[in-house]
């Protein structure tokens, strides 16, 4: 059966990715192979493009420049409107700089997987979404397929991704809830797919010299993250969700060490931290957000609990409330 | 007119002025406006760059700091120059460079259509959710915490790499989201 091992880790890698892009003639068959292609599309091109995010009624314009190299790939996010916000990533460390704080947070990437992650078949996650083709549509000109995937309970969110007919890109992405609700779109305006990347483009224009740095544990030279049985557990998760990492590592700047727990149901995942809390820490209770990632906090004792996640209030609330020590 | 009305008619007037569809006494009043009113200005800006990423006219280098040019020229202007020619001038560059802020407006609307639209999902398969979770979720949502913490941010990076769809794209949220920088810890 070893041939079979090298086949499907030859399907998992990015070569085979760049193979889907690469076999553009062939149009995929079904909405699982189209998600396919666009994650493939996503990771193994080059591309600078300006789009725009819609959240809360709220419109940022943003530029993204991504550049897939034998090395590896490279990518930059810069904020076009507001604080002049920046994410570098490679295949070994994030770096974010805000400079609205002063600060630059360095953490560690990890390699990117095919979206969706665990399902190769998608009969794994049909108790909880359905995956349709909801035909074509035409974004700025361009013809794309537009793929659904929509969740079969409230406590996830659903998905819709417009993919470009001919190379595959991702042209524009909305996140809803379950009655179909929009609550976050993502357009691009204006992009360039397939042409060299000046190395220039993907350094950050903002030094960082001045701001305050942290580093992560596993980003850049700070010490690496060991996997360790949490001293945690989470009693109340939405069906479907498994845990799939459990590691003790310093997340945030002047903190303790924090258990985190990740659970997944194969396309939404939710992070669970409990961490030590410090004897002038500012308590975090209850909801936060950004644009559709919702954040809970609740405070344990002396220890604070904090969940995120792309999942709607009512989960992260639901998790954060059923954590307790484990027995 | 209540406040909130009053807030969602200037912003009309700022979309119709990067349009350049301003009436001349809107204009003058707007121009005064936004002299008065720092929001107001970082909304314009914010209008023009959008609308430009949307023409696709944006320069390489955006000078997100422009509206900053327009404050420091009101403030050199004279009161009484507000209404005059000369301040019509200076708008106008601004205005043919932007065009169009309706744009970005018609894609608002499209999404406020969408959060309209009837819920166009197929019947929902009952999932089997634990009952538990289902008490859990009876509980009231209290208001989202508006002095979340900056360390919330960190949080934010890490799950980023754990989740499934990871890449640039939740990245997004952290780039685009309006932080709060009085929130202290």
């Amino acid at each position: 059966m070893k041939w079979l091992l090298f086949v499907s880790l030859l399907l998992s890698g990015p070569a085979s990715l760049q193979l889907a892009y690469a076999s553009g003639g062939s149009a995929p068959n079904n909405a699982r192979q189209w998600l396919d292609s666009m994650s493939g599309a996503l990771q193994a091109l080059n591309y600078d493009g300006t789009f725009v995010y819609l959240h809360d009624g709220k419109l940022e314009a943003m530029r993204i420049v991504h550049e897939a190299s034998p090395g590896g790939e490279k990518e930059r996010l810069i904020a076009l409107t507001g604080s002049a916000r920046e994410v570098l990533r490679d295949e070994k460390v994030v770096t974010c700089i805000m400079p609205d704080n002063k600060s630059v947070m360095v953490g560690q990437s990890r390699p990117r997987q095919p979206f969706p992650e665990v399902p190769e078949d998608l009969d794994s996650l049909s108790p909880y979404y359905q995956l349709r083709d909801a035909g074509e549509d035409r974004i700025a000109g361009l013809m794309t397929r537009v793929i659904d995937i929509t969740p079969r309970d409230q406590y996830r969110y659903g998905y819709r991704f417009w993919v470009d007919t001919t190379n595959f890109m991702l042209l524009k992405f909305e996140l809803k809830d379950v009655d179909g609700t929009a609550i976050e779109q993502v357009m691009f305006t204006d992009l360039k797919v397939g042409e060299r990347i000046p190395p220039a483009t993907l350094e950050p224009s903002l030094t960082g010299e001045g701001y305050n740095w942290f580093r992560q544990e596993g980003g850049g030279d700070a010490p690496a993250v060991t996997s360790v049985q949490s001293a945690w557990t989470v009693a109340l998760l939405p069906a479907g969700f498994k845990m799939t990492d459990s590691q003790r590592r310093r997340v945030r700047q002047g903190g303790e060490h924090a258990e985190h727990m990740v659970f997944t149901d194969g396309l939404a995942t939710v992070s669970v931290y409990v961490e030590k809390m410090l004897a002038n820490q500012k308590e975090f209770t209850g909801l936060s957000n950004r644009g559709a990632m919702n954040a809970y906090g609740a405070v344990l004792g002396d220890h604070q609990v904090t969940v995120v996640g792309e999942v709607p209030a009512a989960t992260v609330q639901s998790v954060a409330h059923s954590v307790s020590r484990r027995q | 007119m209540g406040l909130s009305l009053m807030k969602e008619k200037l912003h009309e007037q700022l979309s119709a002025l990067v349009d350049n569809e301003l009436m001349d006494t809107e204009q003058a009043l707007l121009f005064r406006q936004l002299g008065a009113d720092a929001g107001l200005r970082e909304q314009l800006s914010r209008y023009q760059i959008i609308s430009d990423a949307l023409q696709n006219h944006l320069p390489p280098q955006v000078d997100t700091g422009f509206h900053k040019g327009i404050q420091a020229a009101l403030q050199a202007e004279p009161a009484v120059h507000v209404e005059g020619p000369r301040f019509a001038g200076l708008i106008k560059p601004l205005a043919g460079l932007a065009v169009a802020a309706s744009v970005a407006v018609v894609a608002v609307l499209s999404l406020q259509s969408i959060r309209n639209e009837p819920a166009s999902t197929p019947a929902m398969a009952s999932a089997p959710v634990a009952q538990d979770y289902l008490r859990a979720d009876a509980r009231p949502l209290p208001a989202s915490s508006p002095q979340a913490p900056q360390s919330l941010d960190a949080y934010l990076v890490n799950h980023n790499e754990y989740a499934v769809n990871r890449g640039m794209l939740p990245y997004v949220r952290l780039v685009g989201h309006e932080m709060n920088v009085d929130a202290k810890e």
